[in-house]
């Protein structure tokens, strides 16, 4: 494959996301070109950094109030 | 044929599969409603939260969500996993929430500024305008610069990166969820990145700072 048949499968190899076959093929190009390199590692840290920039925060009580509420009213009827 | 026992304890209810979970759930058992709402209110919400960034919306449509899942738990496909159908309804509530907003008076992200012609989105701009008050390149790269960079990509760009990155999706399932082909979703994902380095580059960021781990 030349680099871009390769660039446009960079995002699935740095999700993990190709087919053996195809990680292999990519892996191989990565080891001898170093734009390609160069470029699977600024994708896969901006990957990782933007994973690790997410944090969750408690559901509000309310919301599991509400909904008892609304499968109550919901068996009334 | 039903393998789920009638009215299992919590302990069990605990130990069941998502499936055998809507199975009960589909026979109006509570408790199991219960379990499901345990084990996927905290993901949902937070989801929701990130596209909606407004309380009150983030809590109707996470309750809505799992209304659906009770009314419609009858007609759950078993072949199909619960976290993708619970995400697909969420993100069909998100969508309709914003197409209700769009009765009202609020600027996207999306839209071209001036007279349009150079290509530019207000999100461009707002990104711009940020930058001026941003420290140090080094110390840029933290938890609110990013969330504030992804909360200006365009909202069908940011809903599969939440997928993706966030919920840690894979493609096909994000494919499935928002209802588009692989290739769109692959493609929403790659603008996505390019904007969010393009940011980045017009703040100063070298790029080589996102290669260090």
């Amino acid at each position: 494959m030349n680099c871009a048949r390769i660039k446009s499968k960079l995002l699935q190899f740095c999700c993990n996301e190709l087919s053996s076959v195809e990680h292999r093929v990519v892996q191989a190009h990565l080891a001898a070109c170093e734009r390609c390199h160069r470029e699977s590692q600024v994708i896969g840290g901006l990957l990782k950094r933007i994973a690790r920039s997410f944090e969750d925060g408690p559901v509000p009580t309310s919301v599991r109030k509400r909904l008892s509420v609304n499968l109550k009213d919901r068996d009334s009827l | 044929m039903s393998t789920v026992k009638a009215s299992p304890d919590r302990k069990e209810l605990a130990r069941l599969t998502d499936e055998q979970l809507v199975e009960l759930v589909a026979q109006g058992d509570r408790d199991a409603f219960d379990e499901v709402y345990e084990r996927y209110s905290k993901q949902l919400y937070n989801f929701v939260k990130k596209q909606v960034q407004n309380q009150e919306a983030s809590e109707d449509i996470t309750q809505e969500v799992f209304l659906r899942l009770f009314r419609s738990a009858t007609r759950f496909d078993p072949s199909r996993q619960l976290s993708s159908y619970l995400y697909k309804i969420a993100v069909n509530e998100v969508r309709r929430y914003y197409q209700k907003l769009a009765g009202k008076p609020v600027s996207s992200l999306n839209e071209p500024v001036g007279d349009g012609n150079d290509g530019r989105e207000r999100g461009d701009v707002l990104a711009a305008e940020t930058s001026a008050a941003e420290p140090a390149a080094q110390d840029r790269l933290t938890t609110g610069y990013l969330q504030g960079l992804i909360d200006r990509l365009p909202r069908e760009q940011k809903e599969v990166v939440l997928l993706k990155v966030y919920r840690e999706r894979t493609f096909e399932e994000i494919a499935e969820i928002v209802d588009a082909p692989l290739s769109t979703v692959l493609s929403r994902m790659r603008y996505a990145i390019q904007k969010l380095r393009r940011w980045m580059e017009e703040q100063g960021i070298n790029e080589d700072e996102l290669r260090k781990d």
